[in-house]
């Protein structure tokens, strides 16, 4: 192998500390990323990352949406029609929810996401043993459903109400209207604010190295722990992240043409 | 006006101890791996490592003062900087060679396997593909990978958390340099957590980093602690800090 | 006549704020089947919320209102059954943006009336084709001129079959040379035999449309005749200082 053949050039220079510039960056990438398949445990940390980053986001975007929906006016003021006990219980009910959902919400953004990774894997899995991977899904997606909650909210509201009325006033339902046209609507206003909740969700994982989940930043971490290197392997994470976060950008930058294209 | 002067008196007063002795190094540790580094009730490190560099500053005349960080940053640290030395209990190898220098080792501290007492594990195969916690880069998490793979490996940021985690069922096993699991264990009192028996085989000398550049700071530092050990200082210390064991 | 009559209200009465603002103030009113009655008055007198209480967009304080024999207050009974064969049409057109014209015109008859896709959207094309936009079956509302969003509007309401039309101020948001190419749908809709209720300010269209005039001022009818009656002999005083001020 040609970077074995580097690694002997150097060994000289190396034994006697006199490297030049070019030969330490040589030996920082061969001991990093080269030595020992060393690249592989980047890989499978960011197989890791983006393994819980997929799941977090879709359990954030589900539970987000019902709670931006628990929070919407109509809903947090729910008044039944008439005076049937069970309609009046059934209004109740929801305006529990909604306040439930706004009290998750405040707690969910007002407490550090280490905390709740911390209290979820002690505290709720206190002597479960459970997969990591779904401590970290658990906790980032109850965390980013909260976010989601927000920005989803503020795209609901960003719909005209003249949307709603002119669905309602079809004769469709209540549950209707928002799944095929406020919801829609409410999406294409929402995606650049969602778009950034996605890449911090991805960058915050990285908190799960906490728990002892080999995600991306504990990969790094787990080289420089066999290596020395003061901060090559982060570097190293720090580009894969860099790859992930531009790409999901630039995909999420098209998808907004698009949808800007079809109706302006 | 009068509380500027004040405030200038001791800003000038401040800075002149800070200058007044020289020779003051720096030396990076963990202090969250008691007995050789711990924080007191008051925020101060204390342990066996600190007793023993103060030993040696006090022969060669330097002061050392700790500045705490986490454990995988210690080598790095004295590897980037000529004037900090490591003192953490680091245990010494050859790929840390690599980076930094060492002194000649002050004490072998060994590795145990601590258990849940109901898990009955008698020898170092029982072990094999069991998830073993331990502190990340430490000789226990090379140990570790050696027996039980690198993916079977939950390496924590420090030992207490891989006890804890022992303690909450997400590891079957925890490695750990004897006298530090004996620390903890004891001051965490859970009776369902115990030492096995199991002989990992491994000496492990603990040694102080010195980077490669200070060769100088590196021969005063073995001088002293050759003295100290022909004192019986050494002796002292362990008798301080593990009873009669040492 | 009694046996014809589609929708009634009686002693309707809409509060806002808590009763603070007293939009409507006791109305009463029959539409009979294929009648085409237009509703006039000032701003704020309470016409466009007396026609949204007609598919309960905004729900009555007090009151009832029957449509087909049902009285559609009642909170056990299902409104979007009924709103489905009550057309609506508002100033703003309220198209759905995200939605080409066609789908916005099968989107209802699809999820409601379970047409097919093929025939919510044959029955779609007929209609544009009355309008004359079948050519924009494909086109996206915000390519689309006022006037033919409002037309587009009006035939999505069709499209649901519905039996009464309510028009909120259809061509108060048109620029004036659009105004026209609206009001034609809707006469030649009213011409078809289609019962329909209208809120404007048009008073040309009341005049040679309507087969009845409401005049509401400060949330009454205070006035309802034949067009000739309320334009050409007003009994009312503050009909006649409403029709001196727009006429």
């Amino acid at each position: 192998m040609i970077f074995e053949q580097w690694w002997e050039a150097i060994q000289p220079a190396l034994q006697s500390n006199t490297l030049n510039f070019w030969q330490t960056i040589y030996k920082e990438i061969y001991l990093n990323v080269i030595k020992e398949g060393r690249w592989l445990n980047y890989l499978q940390g960011l197989g890791k990352t983006l393994e819980v980053s997929v799941f977090a986001i879709l359990v954030g975007l589900f539970l987000g949406t019902i709670l931006a929906i628990l929070r919407l006016p109509e809903i947090k003021d729910m008044n039944a029609r008439g005076k049937g006990g069970l309609k009046q219980v059934g209004a109740a009910i929801v305006r529990f929810l909604s306040k439930i959902a706004g009290g998750y919400i405040n707690l969910m953004r007002g407490t550090p996401l280490l905390l709740q990774v911390l209290l979820i894997n002690f505290g709720v899995f206190g002597s479960i043993r459970i997969e990591k991977i779904i401590i970290g899904v658990i906790a980032c997606g109850l965390n980013s459903a909260a976010y989601v909650a927000e920005i989803v909210r503020g795209g609901i509201m960003s719909v005209e109400k003249g949307q709603t009325e002119a669905g309602r006033s079809l004769g469709l339902s209540g549950f209707q209207t928002m799944m095929y046209i406020v919801l829609p609507q409410a999406a294409k206003s929402a995606l650049p604010a969602m778009c950034n909740e996605f890449i911090s969700l991805i960058k915050e994982t990285s908190v799960l190295s906490y728990i002892a989940l080999t995600e991306l930043t504990k990969a790094g971490d787990y080289i420089r722990s066999r290596t020395f290197s003061a901060f090559t392997p982060y570097i190293v994470s720090g580009l894969l992240y860099l790859i992930v976060t531009l790409t999901l950008t630039t995909l999420i930058g098209k998808l907004e043409r698009r949808l800007r294209n079809s109706d302006h | 006006m009068k509380k500027m002067i004040a405030l200038l008196a001791a800003l000038a007063m401040l800075c002149c101890c800070a200058f007044a002795s020289a020779e003051t190094l720096y030396y990076a540790t963990n202090p969250e791996y008691p007995p050789f580094e711990s924080m007191d009730d008051n925020n101060q490190v204390v342990g066996y490592d600190v007793d023993l560099i103060n030993a040696i500053g006090e022969k060669i005349g330097i002061d050392f003062q700790p500045e705490s960080m986490a454990f995988d940053a210690v080598v790095s640290s004295v590897q980037t900087n000529p004037n900090m030395i490591g003192l953490s209990g680091i245990s010494i190898t050859e790929e840390r060679k690599l980076s930094v220098n060492f002194s000649d080792g002050y004490i072998d501290a060994g590795l145990v396997v601590v258990m849940k007492a109901d898990a009955g594990f008698k020898t170092m195969d029982d072990l094999k593909g069991k998830l073993i916690g331990v502190q990340q880069g430490t000789t226990s998490d090379f140990k570790a990978e050696e027996i039980t793979g690198q993916d079977n490996v939950m390496r924590f940021a420090t030992f207490i958390d891989a006890m804890l985690s022992l303690q909450g069922n997400k590891v079957d096993a925890v490695i750990v340099d004897a006298p530090v699991g004996q620390a903890i264990l004891a001051s965490m009192n859970d009776a369902s957590l115990v030492i096995t028996d199991i002989d990992l085989g491994a000496a492990d000398w603990y040694g102080i980093a010195v980077n490669k550049d200070n060769v100088e700071l590196l021969d005063k530092i073995n001088a002293a602690l050759a003295e100290l050990k022909a004192e019986g200082f050494l002796d002292t210390l362990a008798a301080k800090y593990f009873g009669s064991e040492e | 006549m009694t046996t014809d009559v589609i929708i009634s209200v009686k002693d309707l009465e809409k509060h806002f704020n808590d009763g603070e603002l007293k939009a409507l103030r006791g109305v009463s009113a029959d539409i009979h089947k294929g009648e085409v009655v237009v509703v006039i008055g000032p701003s704020g007198s309470g016409k466009s919320t007396f026609l949204r209480c007609l598919n309960l967009l905004e729900l009555p304080t007090k009151g009832k209102i029957t449509f087909e024999g049902v009285d559609i207050t009642d909170p056990k009974v299902n409104i979007n059954v009924h709103r489905q064969k009550m057309g609506m049409v508002f100033q703003h057109f309220n198209l759905f943006p995200h939605m080409t014209v066609l789908r916005n015109m099968t989107l209802a008859p699809m999820k409601l009336l379970k047409k097919s896709k093929k025939d919510a959207e044959e029955k779609a094309m007929g209609l544009l084709k009355r309008v004359n936009l079948e050519n924009r079956a494909d086109a996206y509302p915000s390519q689309l001129s006022g006037g033919q969003k409002q037309r587009i509007a009006i035939v999505r309401a069709l499209c649901m079959e519905p039996e009464v039309m309510l028009f909120d101020e259809p061509t108060s948001a048109l620029d004036p040379e659009m105004v026209g190419e609206v009001l034609d749908v809707m006469k030649r809709l009213a011409k078809d035999g289609m019962t329909m209720v209208v809120v404007t300010h048009e008073m040309g269209f009341a005049r040679e449309v309507a087969d009845r005039v409401l005049f509401m001022d400060e949330g009454q009818i205070v006035e309802e005749g034949t067009p000739d009656e309320i334009f050409s002999h007003p009994q009312q005083q503050r009909t006649k200082d409403f029709l001196n001020k727009v006429l």
